[in-house]
């Protein structure tokens, strides 16, 4: 592996963070999103089998509880799936960084909602518990 | 506690305490064991907000700290809590102390400054600040910091990664000191490894609110919210009295000591407001710098540790590197809250994140100054080269710490815009030409004034803070 961080490299990263939080307050949430983000994660889980309505649910909590600035961003996402489906969304944006990290955040926090991690070996499909909101919590964890 | 409106503040105090933050109020404990009939006011900008009040609200302030300064040099993020506890509040409780060295950076390595105070002059206060806080930690941290003996609980629980990676270096890699309970104490409980510790949802996380009750409810400790300090009144080489707004009224209190336990962007400020500014008050403002990266794992599961953050790297913590480049720490990540899980179905858990603490050399051009607005305004000139090298020479090391893994990739992420660690601007030193207090924090020429909290710290180091500027307050409320 090699990175090379430079000081120009840094300082745009900062002056990034703080101009994507201040484009995101133009968007307004709508009702597709909701149907957007549960049809969109799907897509990502397609080995995954989710309960009747399981994916709405956490959608509507998800966009209801998140951040003004990522449910910005999901209305991007949306609006541009519009244009040229999910699968062209994952071809025009499928390596961006940005995206990846929703995409695997959002992931984490739906899987972490779910029963899927607790019945690894069942057959039935995974349930929705409730939003756990931010995806730190780990089911993984062990203690002594 | 003892609240007290702000017209029953307005009387002579023993003792007034600007702030209530880690360095007001270990000040406080260590005063009041000393002094237990003195009478002492704490004064705090922020509200009283309870537990249940930051969980329902899912935050530990109503004031957003962006909201407190006015950020005029290179955009960056100034982290820190107005509220009682302050950032006692919303802190992560990692607590692994400063390295001997970082105190004689320039003896050693031609960085920076030295501190007028050692480790060695630290070590008691460690110790107690460690009991006060009830740190989990492991018992082999002596050969990294001398004279660490164990700590009041045992350590979290390793990862799977920890333990292969301790055992090819067992004397560089460790289970980090945290005031995280890993035991139940009391009614608090112990940490359920959610990684959402600015809001523990069990108690482990060592608070002034959980952990000082006794200390805030001391009988002769009142405090007085809602009251921002505005400026202290000097006369005759001494302070006299702080002046502070509530609501839209002023009020004076007097007092024979006084403490400025703000934070490192507003304590400068109220110097700056009060006539006390010029010299370096405000000067070399900054933090460590904060990076992450994730190493991508073959077939081994992670995340099956016991909190959020299981063990710390210090193969780059100390060494002639720094003539050149900030020193490193890597803390081994047992959370997925930056980046979340893996993608690729059943290979969730084969992925390690990795944060990086970067020392910086602080740079007189950055600072806090009064430019005549109601908030201080805040430039920044930027991470030096010292910390980019830092961490580049960090990310290229980091192969070989992970070697002891089966490793398919790594990758750097990003750097965050805070790490939350703001320090400098009233810097400990040697005399009024270079520093605002001395050794003991007492302001070189108001020996009245007290200056506690990081604002003080004249180097960055790699570790987190909260611990040393505990300790620090212990030390100067002994030297009195």
């Amino acid at each position: 592996m090699q990175i090379l961080v430079t000081r120009r490299r840094l300082l745009l990263a900062l002056v990034a963070t703080g101009a994507s939080a201040a484009a995101g307050a133009a968007w307004t949430l709508t009702a597709d999103n909701k149907s957007f983000l549960a049809e969109y994660l799907q897509r990502l889980l397609p080995n995954i089998r989710f309960a009747p309505g399981a994916l709405e649910d956490f959608a509507a909590d998800y966009l209801a509880y998140t951040s003004p600035d990522r449910v910005a961003n999901i209305q991007k996402l949306s609006w541009i799936a519009r244009l040229i489906g999910q699968r062209g969304l994952d071809l025009v944006l499928g390596g961006n960084a940005k995206v990846r990290r929703f995409q695997r955040t959002t992931v984490s926090i739906l899987l972490v909602s779910t029963d899927y991690f607790s019945n690894p070996d069942t057959d039935e499909p995974a349930s929705y518990i409730g939003l756990l909101p931010d995806c730190g919590r780990n089911p993984f964890a062990e203690f002594d | 506690m003892r609240f007290l409106q702000p017209k029953d503040t307005e009387k002579h105090w023993d003792l007034v305490v600007i702030g209530s933050g880690f360095g007001s109020l270990f000040f406080v404990h260590k005063y009041l064991a000393r002094r237990p009939k003195d009478q002492v006011l704490i004064l705090e900008w922020g509200r009283h907000n309870t537990v249940n009040w930051q969980f329902e609200n899912r935050a530990n302030s109503e004031i957003p700290p962006e909201v407190t300064y006015r950020d005029k040099g290179v955009r960056k993020k100034w982290d820190f809590t107005i509220g009682l506890g302050g950032s006692t509040n919303s802190w992560w409780a990692l607590s692994p102390r400063m390295h001997p060295a970082d105190f004689r950076l320039q003896s050693l390595y031609g960085k920076g400054v030295d501190w007028p105070v050692s480790y060695d002059d630290l070590v008691p206060y460690y110790s107690e600040a460690e009991e006060i806080m009830t740190v989990a930690g492991p018992d082999d941290l002596g050969s990294v910091y001398p004279h660490s003996v164990g700590y009041p609980q045992p350590p979290h629980r390793l990862t799977t990664v920890d333990r292969l990676v301790k055992a090819a270096m067992p004397d560089a890699h460790f289970a980090i000191p945290s005031a995280r309970l890993s035991r139940p104490l009391g009614s608090r409980g112990s940490c359920c490894s959610d990684a959402s510790c600015n809001l523990c949802p069990t108690g482990a996380k060592y608070t002034a609110l959980e952990g000082m009750t006794s200390l805030l409810s001391h009988p002769n400790v009142s405090i007085c919210v809602e009251a921002r300090v505005r400026r202290l009144e000097v006369q005759a080489g001494a302070v006299h009295s702080a002046t502070f707004t509530s609501g839209d009224r002023d009020h004076e209190t007097r007092g024979d000591l006084f403490v400025l336990g703000a934070n490192a962007i507003h304590s400068p400020f109220i110097l700056q407001q009060s006539g006390l500014g010029g010299g370096v008050v405000g000067r070399y403002l900054g933090e460590k710098l904060l990076a992450i990266a994730e190493a991508k794992l073959d077939g081994l599961q992670h995340f099956d540790g016991g909190t959020g953050t299981t063990a710390i790297n210090v193969s780059r913590l100390d060494g002639p590197h720094r003539r050149e480049r900030g020193s490193a720490v890597f803390l081994f990540e047992n959370n997925f809250r930056y980046f979340g899980l893996r993608l690729e179905h059943g290979r969730w858990r084969e992925i390690l994140p990795i944060v990086i603490y970067i020392e910086d050399v602080l740079q007189k051009d950055s600072g806090v100054f009064d430019e005549g607005g109601e908030f201080p305004v805040v430039r920044f000139a930027g991470f030096s080269d010292y910390a980019i090298n830092g961490l580049n020479g960090a990310v290229a090391a980091l192969p070989e710490i992970l070697k002891p893994l089966p490793v398919d990739d790594i990758q750097f992420r990003t750097i965050l815009p805070t790490l939350g660690h703001v320090q400098g601007t009233l810097r400990m030193g040697t005399s009024a030409e270079n520093s605002v207090v001395d050794g003991g924090q007492v302001h070189h020429r108001i020996r009245n004034l007290v200056v506690v909290g990081t604002s003080v710290f004249p180097t960055t180091g790699s570790a987190n803070i909260a611990l040393t500027a505990a300790a620090l307050s212990l030390r100067a409320a002994d030297r009195l």
